[in-house]
């Protein structure tokens, strides 16, 4: 399947838009309960790797993105698939039923963002230690954070 | 951090029993626990906890300028350094629109490539020492002393290099570098048939590792498995062949492979690379253009807002770095994908079944290392 | 049997091939540095510590608290403190150039971000010390003075010479 073929299908997904940026990622926007659709279509197109799954905080916005990237190492392209959550209580479901590799990605999300995963096979938090949440969050305070002189 | 294992005492049979493989173990290469539930020395079940060497470079990377967190990059994989820095200064030269000069290219593809037979000797001497053979880390450690060496008269650092910058380099190579890495490589290849006729060759190694951790190539793309360890089971997938960055392209050179899909074959796999990253530094420092080491970059550099994501082939596998810029001098958000987070997630897959002296091989030819799983 | 005599076969040739190498390397010379007695000969651009040092031609360091260092350092190990007159107005130079070694990442940013070439990373490694006060140091009252060829590379970079 090619871009546009592949792209079609995204924006037929209620919700999803898709587009391809200049350095012809393929960039899928969609609501959090259509993810794991478009991601099984994705891989059956050939996106068979999964990089990473992260977020970014949009304090300003009151967000948070979700951002999933795929490879293709058949096509040599990449795909990123990204969710918008409210940030007061985010919530999307786990998609490490399709790529193994995100149950980790998604527990270090989650314990970094405070975001919830719900399907997930063993949450839990992966690399903080207790008293330490979502660190991630642009709010988020600690007495040893300094400031560093401006440039 | 200190996380139950999902397997509680109350369901273990009257002859099964838990055991901490600690974070404090020579074997686990980096501060790593292990929990194993095993019946006698057979492994019911493995459960890796992580997490022991967290420092939040993500956190701290969005309070310090562009050209401040190249160092940073360095000690997350401390062997294959400049392949780190590489992923994160393509990100940023992405976003910013810099092309870097081609005698930089070249230089990086020298250093990222000698970077990775320092990183491959070094996982060498480790395997060696956890399976029990305690002699090949002194003689391969000689020839990573000439590397390290050379790198240091370029650099400046041993280990910790902060070789590249956003835009190219500060410094051009030094005048003996490369009549020191070409009498560096007249000898090499013959030093890695040693070495693996020394360890990889041996009956004993052999008999503990062939059949031993079969890692199926699906479920190795499905757990995000990249690097020598996944082309110890069959994919060709090789960033610098696939996807190739800088001038990769230019360059001919096999990307070793292997069909046995267990502990020997991903053996095999990295002293197959030595020899490939041999023929690449020999082809690179023939090809050497003159010219500029770096692009004019101005001093206080503020990217457009945009985000760009940039992975390189690693000696662990694909590492990358996703950079969010939103116009000031400190990015947004900065992710590092590191290999070794996935490649260690697969350990549970394929380390039930065998004996404790087992796993250890099956870590060692993961060639993990902790603080990039960490961060 | 001729399985298992096969075997037996490889093995002895597999343990011998091994056993070879490392009779090779026992006539190889040996890299060894005896360490406190012979010092390993540093390059150039070996980085030990932070140095601020004393031009030889006008006696005094090259200094002006110009705090670009501060600002390029990853982690604040920079902290200078500018030089204030009788009149009050402030002078260029630095009164106070504290230096956290215990801090410092010896990444060399800050000497690459000096456009006067006042500070450079010196040959010293063997810092250690029973006491972390000790650790932070004011190079500009230290007064060190570069020995060898590292003081000749130093002088050319002012010169324009050589990027630091």
């Amino acid at each position: 399947m090619n871009t546009s073929e592949i792209l079609g299908d995204m924006n037929r997904v209620p919700g999803a838009s898709g587009s391809v940026g200049p350095d012809s990622v393929l960039d899928v926007l969609a609501p959090a309960k259509e993810v794991p659709g478009i991601l099984a279509a994705l891989k059956k197109s050939g996106f068979g790797h999964l990089s990473f799954v992260t977020a970014k905080d949009l304090p300003s916005e009151n967000l948070i993105e979700l951002v999933y990237r795929l490879f293709s190492y058949v096509s040599r392209t990449d795909a990123s698939v990204r969710t918008r959550l409210d940030r007061a209580n985010p919530s999307a479901p786990s998609v490490s039923g399709i790529f193994r590799t995100a149950e980790w990605h998604e527990r270090e999300t989650a314990e970094m963002f405070g975001v919830e995963f719900s399907g997930h096979p063993c949450p839990g938090k992966l690399l903080l230690p207790d008293g330490v949440e979502a660190p991630l969050r642009k709010d988020f305070k600690h007495e040893e954070m300094t400031p560093l002189p401006a440039v | 951090m200190p996380v139950q294992a999902p397997f509680e005492l109350e369901k273990l049979s009257n002859k099964e029993y838990i055991l901490n493989m600690g974070p404090q173990h020579p074997s686990t290469h980096g501060v790593l626990r292990v929990v194993l539930k095993l019946e006698g020395e057979l492994v019911k079940d493995v459960f890796p906890d992580v997490g022991y060497i967290h420092s939040g470079v993500e956190k701290l990377c969005e309070n310090r300028t562009y050209p401040a967190i190249v160092p940073y990059l360095d000690r997350l994989d401390y062997l294959g350094a400049v392949n780190l820095e590489w992923a994160y200064v393509l990100a940023v030269e992405k976003l910013c629109g810099i092309q870097v000069p081609e005698r930089a290219e070249y230089i990086r593809v020298i250093l990222a490539e000698l970077n990775r037979v320092m990183s491959h000797l070094l996982w060498y001497s480790a395997f060696g020492m956890d399976v029990g053979a305690l002699t090949p880390i002194f003689y391969a450690f000689r020839e990573r002393e000439e590397i390290i060496a050379l790198v240091e008269a370029a650099t400046g650092g041993r280990l910790t290099h902060n070789a590249l910058r956003i835009g190219g380099f500060r410094n051009d190579l030094p005048k003996d570098f490369l009549p020191g890495l070409s009498r560096f490589l007249s000898s090499f290849e013959k030093k890695v048939d040693e070495y693996e006729a020394l360890l990889i060759d041996n009956v004993i190694l052999t008999a503990r590792t062939r059949g031993v951790g079969v890692l199926d190539p699906e479920l190795a793309v499905n757990y995000g498995v990249t690097g020598p360890s996944l082309r110890g089971s069959g994919p060709a997938w090789d960033l610098r062949r696939t996807a190739p960055y800088s001038v990769y392209g230019k360059f001919d050179f096999r990307v070793p492979v292997s069909e046995g899909r267990d502990t020997w074959s991903r053996l095999k796999v990295r002293m197959d690379e030595m020899r490939e990253s041999a023929k690449i530094l020999r082809q690179a420092a023939a090809a050497l253009p003159a010219g500029e080491v770096s692009a004019k970059v101005p001093r206080v550099l503020k990217p457009a807002p945009g985000e760009a994501y940039a992975r390189v082939e690693s000696p662990r596998g694909e590492f990358g770095a996703w950079v969010v810029s939103d116009g000031t001098e400190r990015p947004y958000r900065v992710k590092f994908r590191s290999p070794s987070f996935s490649n260690l997630s697969v350990l549970r897959e394929i380390a039930v079944g065998c004996n404790i002296a087992d796993i250890i091989a099956i870590m060692g030819s993961l060639d993990l290392v902790i603080p990039e799983i960490d961060r | 049997m001729t399985g298992y005599l096969s075997e037996i076969y490889d093995g002895i040739k597999s343990l011998c091939a091994g056993l070879g190498v490392t009779l090779k390397h026992c006539f190889r010379k040996p890299i060894t540095l005896q360490y406190p007695e012979e010092k390993p000969a540093l390059p150039l651009r070996a980085r030990g510590r932070l140095v601020m040092p004393v031009d030889p031609a006008t006696g005094a360091n090259r200094c002006t608290a110009c705090l670009l260092c501060a600002k390029a350092c990853p982690n604040g190990s920079l902290e200078i403190t500018k030089a204030v007159g009788e009149d009050g107005k402030p002078k260029p130079r630095a009164a106070k150039y504290l230096y956290r070694s215990g801090n410092c990442m010896y990444c060399n940013l800050c000497v690459e971000a000096c456009p006067f070439a006042a500070i450079i990373m010196s040959d010293e490694y063997e810092t250690g010390t029973r006491d972390r006060e000790s650790l932070d140091a004011d190079l500009a009252a230290e007064n060190h003075e570069l020995k060898g060829s590292k003081l000749s590379w130093w002088l050319s970079k002012f010169k324009g010479e050589e990027p630091s």
